[in-house]
């Protein structure tokens, strides 16, 4: 045991194809892993029991035709499965079992991967560092001193569980960075697809306009894989797009010669440590190496970003999260009439910050207040997306850092809202201006945390995404530190 | 309305109040499924068996919108010489109510014009 | 302009009485302690994004959705996507065919 768990997805899915390793084989190591690993607290809910089993029938079935045939794969619990228990980390949908499975699920299952169960997250993917889900924190992989770091969020569990090879790749969400921070935080690939890519039927929704799903994998080939496999047009979702289905890994290279790299000048932040300005160096350097142009750009309303977002992402959280009022799934407060039923239920079922995200959509979408807040952070939205279409004029993809810190120790920032928010200072305009962005491994802290460079690209352009990624990759060679100081 | 002008004024202790009466008409559309689902708009099912999961507003479901009712409405609109707007926008009025499942309803605010 | 100048001097205005009105708003059962970090936290979270009353917006165009393809429409078809059973399973209280909430009506 050990070596099979190591494997990147796509070395795992064709030695199961040329039946070098069983699925069966793959999937018991990946389950004795899970079970020595509970200290990380990263799933919600296990599927083990089920999960040899479909792995049994890939085997004797000879079902190996699957893009993703045999890989087992834990999911975040944001996305509706079917008869396996959905929380979204959150009390209020405690016991809430789906009778559905999500389109972009049911994509990995239909090309041949394995439910290992559900991971943890941030409730309601409300959070930047996993601490605000019901069910504890996960741990991050990394560890400093002896002290337990968390793993990013709100797809922490996601972060932990690549890192700590758990599961060979996963699927979270990403709504102002919560796919790419965590991925950083953990060292490794994640990737946020322009808005429309992934269809959002069946997933827990935060933030309509901002949210969408996509891959945490160990390098960048796997996420192309993953992308793959989960892409695609949608009739059940008006706002998937409806363009021609690509293939990212057959279309991967590295050959970014010519390309032109955009450094946007309003992402040097006051207080980001030295350490992550000389690794946005090095990036600078390693894409002149592999022959790309670098220009300096400017994107002007950056810093109106984080304040926009907190208006936008809470207005439309607090609409789609009024369906959780006790009658129809998951958990139910007792109450003298139906309002009160509500008031309690919401109450005792949401944590704090979803109740405080609630209570500020409520207010900026209130009478009196809406054009002062509400619209004005839309016509904010605007100005901060035609920065991105007039700089894409002139370059075809943005270097950044992902985040402008590394993992930070848990409890550091959960009394002070703000100082939580600010981590995703460079990942939050990216979802409001609805385009694609990975974050891949780039290097370590002087403390050994991980730390992640941000690649930007135009609408629907994830292909010179993950090319400049796999170009980069290559240059950084990067090595996971993880030891497995917890099983 | 200028050309059109309608004098009918009631005596009050203030001065003259003219009377102006607006209707709101709610009419069922003639269509085979919901406006926002597929569920069937047959009347006389028993309960519950015409609810959907997108109706019933369970957890990441979508509505995806009925092109035979935009259809009808545009109609509808013809019909009564009003103008059509070339652009519309969906937006949400929220507020809990027993009848609504999401606890918001999918409205236009905006180009109303 | 004088919306603006209102949103202005409404900061950092969130009271008790405000937090008491949003809660009911959001059917959020509250409580003194509830409110107190609330006012806080509302408070500083305003007080935030107050920034964007630096930039005049005043001929812009409001952005609700990035995605600029025609809606997609669906026929008018029934299709049938789940059972009477599908909707009331998860339900912490049914009888039947019904979900049992308290009475609404006095």
């Amino acid at each position: 045991m050990g070596e099979i768990t190591k494997l990147t997805l796509v070395n795992l899915v064709s030695k199961i194809k040329s039946k070098e390793i069983s699925a069966l084989d793959a999937c018991s190591d990946y389950v004795s892993r899970i079970v020595k690993s509970k200290k990380l607290n990263t799933f919600v809910t296990e599927t083990l029991e089920q999960a040899i089993s479909s792995a049994k029938k890939i085997d004797d079935n000879n079902l190996k035709e699957g893009i993703l045939s045999g890989a087992p794969i834990a999911v975040k619990d944001l996305f509706c499965t079917i008869n396996v228990e959905t929380t979204a980390s959150s009390k209020i949908l405690k016991g809430f079992v789906p009778t559905y499975e999500s389109t972009v699920t049911s994509k990995l299952w239909e090309r041949g991967a394995v439910l290992l169960g559900k991971l943890n997250c941030d409730e309601f993917a409300m959070g930047s560092s996993n601490e605000t889900s019901a069910f504890g924190n996960v741990i991050n992989p990394y560890k400093v001193n002896d002290e337990n770091i968390v793993p990013g969020g709100s797809s922490g569990g996601c972060s932990a569980a690549v890192a700590a090879d758990l599961t060979v790749a996963t699927v979270g969400t990403d709504t102002g960075g919560s796919i790419r921070q965590p991925a950083a935080f953990t060292g490794i690939v994640g990737l946020k697809p322009t808005y429309g890519r992934c269809s959002r039927w069946g997933i827990v929704a935060f933030a309509s306009s901002l949210d969408q799903a996509g891959p945490m994998t160990k390098n960048v080939s796997d996420c192309a894989l993953m992308l793959d496999a989960i892409s695609g047009f949608d009739e059940k979702d008006s706002t998937s797009a409806n363009t021609k289905k690509e293939e990212f890994l057959k279309n991967l290279n590295r050959n970014i010669k010519g390309l032109k790299i955009g450094i946007p000048k309003e992402y040097i932040v006051d207080d980001m440590p030295k350490e992550i300005q000389d690794l946005w160096d090095k990036g600078i350097s390693w894409m002149k190496e592999s022959g790309a142009i670098i220009k300096y750009i400017s994107l002007p309303h950056t810093k109106y970003a984080l304040p926009t977002y907190y208006i936008i992402a809470p207005a439309e959280a607090s609409s789609n999260l009024a369906r959780y009022d006790g009658v129809r799934y998951g958990f139910r407060a007792s109450g003298k009439d139906l309002n009160e039923m509500y008031e309690n239920t919401r109450s005792l079922g949401f944590g704090n910050e979803v109740k405080r995200r609630i209570m500020i959509g409520t207010y900026v979408l209130s009478s009196g207040y809406y054009d002062a807040y509400y619209l004005k952070a839309q016509q904010v939205r605007r100005l901060i997306k035609n920065d991105f279409d007039l700089v894409f004029k002139d370059v075809d993809a943005i270097l950044t850092p992902t985040a402008p810190s590394s993992a930070f120790k848990i409890g550091e920032k959960k009394d002070d809202p703000i100082s939580m928010y600010l981590n995703d200072v460079f990942t939050v305009p990216i979802n409001l201006a609805g385009l694609p962005a990975i974050s891949i491994p780039a290097g370590f802290d002087q403390s050994g945390l991980p730390l992640g460079l941000q690649i930007i690209g135009k609408p629907f352009d994830e292909q010179t995404v993950l090319n400049s990624a796999y170009a980069l990759e290559e240059k950084i060679g990067f090595k996971s530190q993880v030891k497995d100081w917890w099983m | 309305m200028a050309d059109n002008k309608f004098d009918y004024y009631l005596d009050g202790k203030t001065g003259k109040w003219e009377v102006i009466i607006g209707l709101e008409v709610h009419a069922q559309v003639t269509s085979r499924a919901k406006l926002f689902s597929g569920s069937s708009t047959k009347f006389g099912s028993d309960p519950n068996t015409q609810v959907s999961l997108v109706d019933a507003a369970m957890p990441g479901m979508l509505p995806v919108i009925n092109k035979f009712c935009i259809e009808q409405a545009v109609k509808t609109g013809l019909g009564l010489k009003a103008k059509i707007n070339t652009f519309s926008k969906f937006d949400r009025k929220n507020y809990f109510k027993p009848i609504f499942h999401k606890d918001y309803q999918i409205s236009h605010l905006n180009f109303l014009s | 302009m004088l919306i603006y100048l209102n949103f202005s001097s409404s900061l950092m205005s969130i009271n008790k009485e405000t937090v008491k009105k949003i809660s009911k708003l959001s059917r959020i059962a509250s409580n003194e302690e509830f409110e107190n970090s609330m006012i806080k936290d509302l408070n500083s979270i305003l007080k935030f994004v107050e920034q964007l009353n630096e930039l005049n917006t005043s001929n812009t165009e409001p952005l609700s959705s990035v995605v600029d393809q025609k809606l997609y429409q669906r026929d008018d078809v029934e299709k049938k996507i789940n059972e009477k059973k599908d909707i009331l399973q998860n339900s912490p209280i049914k009888n039947e065919n019904y979900f049992v909430v308290p009475k609404i009506i006095e």
